[in-house]
């Protein structure tokens, strides 16, 4: 019986360990894979070259550069959005209030909407509602705004990582001691001299933190840009704010599905899914650097 | 030396403006939060109406030939044709099949490993393991339905000899790869919400470590991990680039996993770039946005009840 | 002497949780008053009262008044950053702010958007600290070198920067070496020539050390006030003595 009860024992553990090692070994291959297959095609000419010969050939620096300029736009724009309402929830807001709760419901729910959802959202708000708007009232009717462009791709994106924003943001306030604000406030500051004084000088690091790692989900997400601003190819890079712009995760799911030869393009392929993997995770390695540095700084503190 | 009384430095002055305006901006931010959820399913179901009240629409699509069999009995879903047909049985059935089998190969994998972390794994390997999952999350999901079509689709055919070679099971996989983080990550934070003190009493009263954690704290998690399963659903209900880059985008009526198929997220995203503006499928392809959007925010409200319950739980257990 | 502070029938409550019942005291103008008084019977409440940093606690509830210079400060229109620039506070904990020790004195001349205040007032606190001799040196260096002495003295340093009118202190010698505890009492009793201090302490011999009149607090409630003599050797009622002659609970 004690036999049976150990041999069991051992079986659940081992299992457990055993799934630990299925799902590390799953990312392993993958990375890998795409390791092995991208990196022997990578050259200088084919980050910096435009693609050529329906796309089977060239580079792909116009995808490079419209996913940069993208993410800077979306960066942009959730920052300061995503850390306002951080500050509101921990900071502001009487806890255990209603509108807290509610907003924490809402942020809650809002990161489980499906990204493909989120390109609905932004097709019908930002170009048809938002976009269309403007373009009636400024530009006399003519096409200007009220069709897909870096912009409302941009935005859609921010709101699709802002409860992640706030949510590290959030955690990053959270690790400012108590008694610091105390300190602040018993030194006659006002409740916003305190935020800006003591919590977010002590905390912008992790925000950082925090932000980057949201931001480079949010970098990789092609369904909500599909409808908004991305484009199959342009000759040209995006210069205004409407303009359309070639984006690597999206150029990915261009060449796999409509290239009329997808053994010829399985390189440059490779290689393209290669360099969005090196770009989110060097945004990630970054992220966890920076944490790191952090930790250990306020640990010997 | 006495002091005059100074009433006037103790009582509220004007305020500075910028602050008052920082502050302002702070307490709406709380509201653009609210609003965005609003708007969002105010945008895609505006969209999703004329299904319901337009009378053009309804020449060619209503609700109800949506669900019932068209002539000859069958399920079809064919919007650009001669008679377009809008049967969205298929999508479901291709929906379901896929979110089954990725919650099976996940849902297991990623609440065993769940329990290894929090319960057996000794501090290092922890810390190895987490930042593993989160790199996992960190891959676009293109990324991984490139891997799913260009890798798995083949390793597989090669060893089981499907004759589609894109299908439920290749998508399925993909897709677990997706569900996984968060289903470890809801599963993980709620093991080890379980106070110590629940260890220590099992463990005085002469279980060992996996008794313990079979036993005592799993049960006392099981309102988080159920979370974690129901947050996965919603997760793998709604992904679309993995689906739609694996799944061969066959709007069969089969219930065969071994077979192709499609998924609603994967039909909006494969449709709508060519659908015309105000078209009854441009009406049908926001109705389905809608109905995930539904979906999903039910799931996620389901979830997060559940986590609120394990810590009032725990919490009430804790003061017991 | 004139009345700085008084206190009327002052009640104060955590959600239903009673803290303080009834209290009514009045503090002179350039005294020192001794709080004393068990462990959990209200000081801490007492003394973030009067500066209403209490305010902060989320279900903290007020009856009564107290008033400062004859103003109410729990009236609806009291600016509290002012108020609580003139009743400047010292925590039990030391809790210097990340930064040099200049930056920590500067916390409040930051935060009135004034010019840096001069050198020579920087130099005037830390001296009425009893800290300048040990820092002069290294005020560019970070408060969290400082040994735990002399961080409370920073903090009670970084309070006089305020320049206020009262100052509170919250067992500011708890957890700090005979040395660093003398410090600050020949502080204490020199500055009482330019300000009011009310110290909680839970050391009883430094209450009669250093205060001019005593308060001895019970489950909420004074149960004796008056002259520190008169506590400590003729107290009236039975409580103050046992707690005083350490035969207390
Ligand atoms: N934030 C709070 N919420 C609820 N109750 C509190 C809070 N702060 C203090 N109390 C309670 O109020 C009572 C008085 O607390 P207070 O801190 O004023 O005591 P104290 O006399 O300063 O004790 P000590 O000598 O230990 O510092 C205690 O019973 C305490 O548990
Ligand atoms: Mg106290």
């Amino acid at each position: 019986m004690r036999r049976w009860i150990k041999f069991v024992g051992l079986a659940f553990t081992t299992l457990t360990g055993l799934a630990c090692l299925v799902i590390v070994a799953m990312l392993a291959i993958i990375l890998g894979n795409i390791a092995i297959n991208g990196w022997s095609i990578l050259s200088w000419e084919f980050i910096s070259g435009k693609p050529r010969a329906g796309m089977t050939e060239g580079g792909i620096f116009p995808a490079i550069f419209g996913t940069v300029v993208l993410v800077l736009l979306m960066t942009l724009a959730v920052i300061p959005l995503g850390v306002a309402a951080a500050i509101y929830l921990h900071e502001y807001a009487r806890q255990g209030s209603k509108l807290v709760h509610v907003v924490r419901l809402a942020l809650a729910n809002l990161a489980g909407v499906p990204a493909i959802v989120f390109g609905l959202f932004g097709l019908g708000f930002f170009i048809k509602f938002v976009g269309a708007g403007m373009d009636h009232a400024f530009f006399g009717g003519a096409l200007a705004f009220g069709q897909p462009g870096i912009l409302w791709a941009a935005l859609t994106l921010a709101v699709l990582t802002l409860p992640t924003v706030v949510v590290a943001t959030e955690e990053a306030l959270r690790a400012v001691p108590l008694s610091y604000r105390e300190v602040a406030y018993a030194a006659g500051a006002t409740r916003w001299q305190v935020v800006r004084h003591v919590v977010l000088p002590q905390s912008v690091a992790g925000i950082l933190t925090g932000t980057i790692l949201a931001v480079s989900r949010g970098a990789g997400e092609v369904a909500p840009i599909m409808f908004t601003g991305a484009a199959y190819y342009l000759p040209y890079l995006p210069k205004k704010l409407n303009d359309q712009f070639m984006e690597l995760g999206y150029h990915i799911y261009v060449m796999t599905t409509q290239s009329p030869d997808v053994e010829a393009t399985k390189p440059i392929l490779y290689a393209t899914v290669f360099v969005l993997l090196v770009l989110t995770f060097a945004l990630n390695f970054l992220a966890v650097l920076i944490r790191s540095r952090i930790r250990r700084r306020l640990r010997t503190a | 030396m006495d002091r005059p009384p100074n009433e006037r430095l103790l009582l509220k002055g004007k305020r500075r403006i910028i602050e008052t305006l920082l502050e302002t901006a702070v307490r709406s931010s709380a509201f653009v939060v609210i609003g965005a959820l609003v708007l969002i399913f105010v945008f895609v179901a505006k969209e999703a109406l004329p299904l319901f009240t337009s009378a053009d629409v309804h020449k060619e699509v209503t609700l109800w030939t949506m669900v019932r069999p068209q002539e000859n009995g069958e399920f079809v879903w064919q919007p650009v044709s001669e008679k377009p047909k809008y049967s969205i049985l298929p999508l479901a059935v291709g929906t379901l099949k896929v979110t089954l089998v990725a919650l099976l190969i996940a849902i297991p994998l990623a609440i065993l490993a769940a329990i290894f972390t929090s319960e057996f794994a000794p501090q290092l390997l922890r810390e190895l393991i987490k930042p593993v999952v989160e790199l996992l999350a960190g891959i676009p999901s293109v990324v991984i339905g490139f891997f799913a079509l260009m890798v798995v689709a083949t390793w597989l055919q090669d060893a089981f000899g499907f004759v589609f070679r894109l299908n439920a099971i290749t998508a399925g996989i993909g897709l677990s790869l997706a569900v996984i983080p968060i289903v470890y990550t809801v599963a993980e934070d709620a093991l080890s919400a379980v106070p110590q003190a629940f260890r220590d009493a099992s463990t005085a009263l002469g279980a060992n470590q996996w008794q313990t954690a079979w036993r005592v704290v799993l049960p006392a998690a099981m309102p988080g991990v159920f979370a974690a399963c129901v947050l996965g659903f919603g997760r793998a209900f709604g992904e679309t680039m993995i689906v739609l880059l694996a799944s061969g985008n066959a709007a069969m009526m089969s219930f065969d996993p071994r077979e192709s198929f499609r998924s609603f997220s994967a039909t909006i995203a494969a449709e709508l770039g060519e659908v015309v503006y105000g078209s009854p499928h441009y009406h049908v392809l926001f109705f389905i946005g809608a109905f995930l959007f539904v979906i999903t925010f039910f799931l996620n409200l389901a979830g997060h009840w559940y986590v609120d319950r394990l810590r009032a739980r725990l919490e009430g257990k804790l003061k017991a | 002497m004139s009345t700085i502070l008084e206190v009327r029938n002052f009640s104060a409550w955590y959600g239903h949780y009673s803290a303080l019942s009834d209290i009514t005291l009045e503090v002179l103008d350039h005294e020192i008053l001794g709080i004393i008084g068990p462990a959990g019977c209200g000081k801490t409440t007492f003394l973030r009262s009067l500066n209403r940093l209490n305010d902060l606690v989320p279900d903290f509830r007020v009856e009564g008044s107290i008033g400062f210079w004859g103003v109410d400060i729990y009236r609806q229109d009291v600016d509290l950053a002012a108020l609580r620039r003139k009743l400047g506070m010292v925590f039990a904990v030391p809790v210097p702010l990340p930064g040099t020790i200049l930056e920590n004195l500067r916390l409040g001349s930051r935060l009135n958007n004034r010019k840096a205040d001069a050198g020579a007032l920087v130099e005037k606190t830390l001296r009425a600290a009893y800290l300048w001799d040990e820092v002069k040196d290294r005020l560019h260096q970070s408060a969290f070198a400082l040994s735990g002495g002399q961080q409370q003295r920073l903090c009670l340093a970084r309070t006089l920067m305020l320049e206020p009118d009262v100052l509170l202190l919250d067992e500011p010698c708890s957890g700090l070496d005979p040395i660093s505890t003398a410090k600050i009492e020949e502080a204490l009793v020199e500055l009482k020539r330019e300000l009011t201090i009310i110290l909680v302490t839970n050391n009883v011999m430094q209450a009669s050390r250093v205060a001019d009149r005593t308060a001895f607090f019970l489950q909420g409630r004074v149960v004796e006030f008056g002259l520190t003599q008169q506590i400590f050797v003729n107290p009236k009622e039975k409580e103050t003595y046992e707690y005083v002659s350490g035969r207390f609970g």
